[in-house]
């Protein structure tokens, strides 16, 4: 899985922290989801396109093999 | 990469082992007076404990008077990390100068040869458990707006989970299955060990080595349940 949540981060000119406050979870997850070391729940990937007003499919893009 | 080095650590140490096997049986090996090397290795040991012990101090008091002050070094990240990263060094630490200071009182008390050294071990021994009440404490502070349990909480485990996002009990997770591996490796070279020891030395390990291995067992036991289909 890719992400481009560093991407839309700095787009909308949001740390971590605030990033993490918004989606109600830790800078951890988010620091984790960035490395792409972590593949979030359906809740977090929500709650983050909601936040950046992307689809899910824009910020978290995988492979076919992956699917 | 890694299995060569493997490869090579193993040797190394099976190499040491068998040579000291031979040198117990066919050498002069006998003449090593493990009560001279118990002796010294207590006094570095105890002076290790003592290092780690005034490093949690400085490292605590440092985190409290930046938690005082405005952080003006850091950005948001960085000032959350450093907490994470300090806290969990400080937790290393104060634990380390416990075992570590445990260890040499054990040293000192079962080859007594000054008491002022004994007297002082134990004293340091005190002072680390009471070092060691402090760091916990500091948790509350460090995150104030998470609902943290406190350390000495029974159902700390249960309440730590729950506070706990996706992310942070994947990495908890992740961590705990690598230190239960690495333990069980440590300790079945621990057996190995131990066994080499009462065959060069003449001091019956036995008794360890079988506490060893029932600790192993136990603790695959345990793992086995906790992680059974219910």
């Amino acid at each position: 899985m890719k992400t481009r949540l560093r991407e839309l981060r700095a787009r909308d000119r949001l740390n971590q922290t605030e990033l993490a406050k918004l989606a109600k979870i830790s800078r951890q997850t988010i620091s984790l989801i960035e490395r792409e070391e972590y593949i979030p729940s359906l809740l977090i990937a929500k709650r983050l396109a909601n936040i950046f007003n992307e689809p899910i499919e824009s910020i978290f893009i995988f492979e076919e093999e992956e699917l | 990469m890694k299995m060569v080095l493997k490869l090579i650590v193993g040797a190394l140490i099976g190499f040491a082992g068998g040579y000291l096997l031979i040198e117990a049986l066919y050498g002069n090996i006998n003449n090593i007076y493990m009560d001279n090397i118990y002796y010294y290795l207590s006094i570095v040991i105890v002076i290790t404990a003592l290092g780690l012990m005034i490093y949690t101090l400085i490292k605590n008091y440092q985190l409290i008077s930046r938690l005082k002050g405005n952080n003006t070094d850091f950005t948001d990240d960085e000032w959350d990390r450093y907490k994470y990263n300090s806290y969990n060094i400080l937790t290393v630490s104060s634990s380390s100068a416990i075992i570590l200071s445990f260890i040499g009182l054990s040293i000192q008390l079962m080859h007594a040869r000054d008491t002022w050294l004994l007297i002082a071990t134990g004293i340091l021994f005190l002072v680390s458990v009471g070092v060691s009440f402090v760091t916990p404490n500091l948790i509350q502070s460090l995150f104030p707006d998470r609902d943290l349990p406190e350390p000495g909480d029974k159902d700390y485990a249960d309440k730590l989970f729950n506070a706990s996002d996706d992310g942070e009990i994947y990495i908890m997770a992740k961590a705990m299955y690598r230190s239960t591996n690495l333990t069980t490796l440590l300790l079945f070279f621990a057996l190995v060990a131990m066994m080499f020891y009462t065959i060069i030395t003449g001091e019956s390990q036995i008794f360890s080595i079988i506490l060893v291995g029932i600790i192993l067992v136990i603790n695959q036991v345990k793992y086995s349940i906790e992680i059974r289909d219910k």
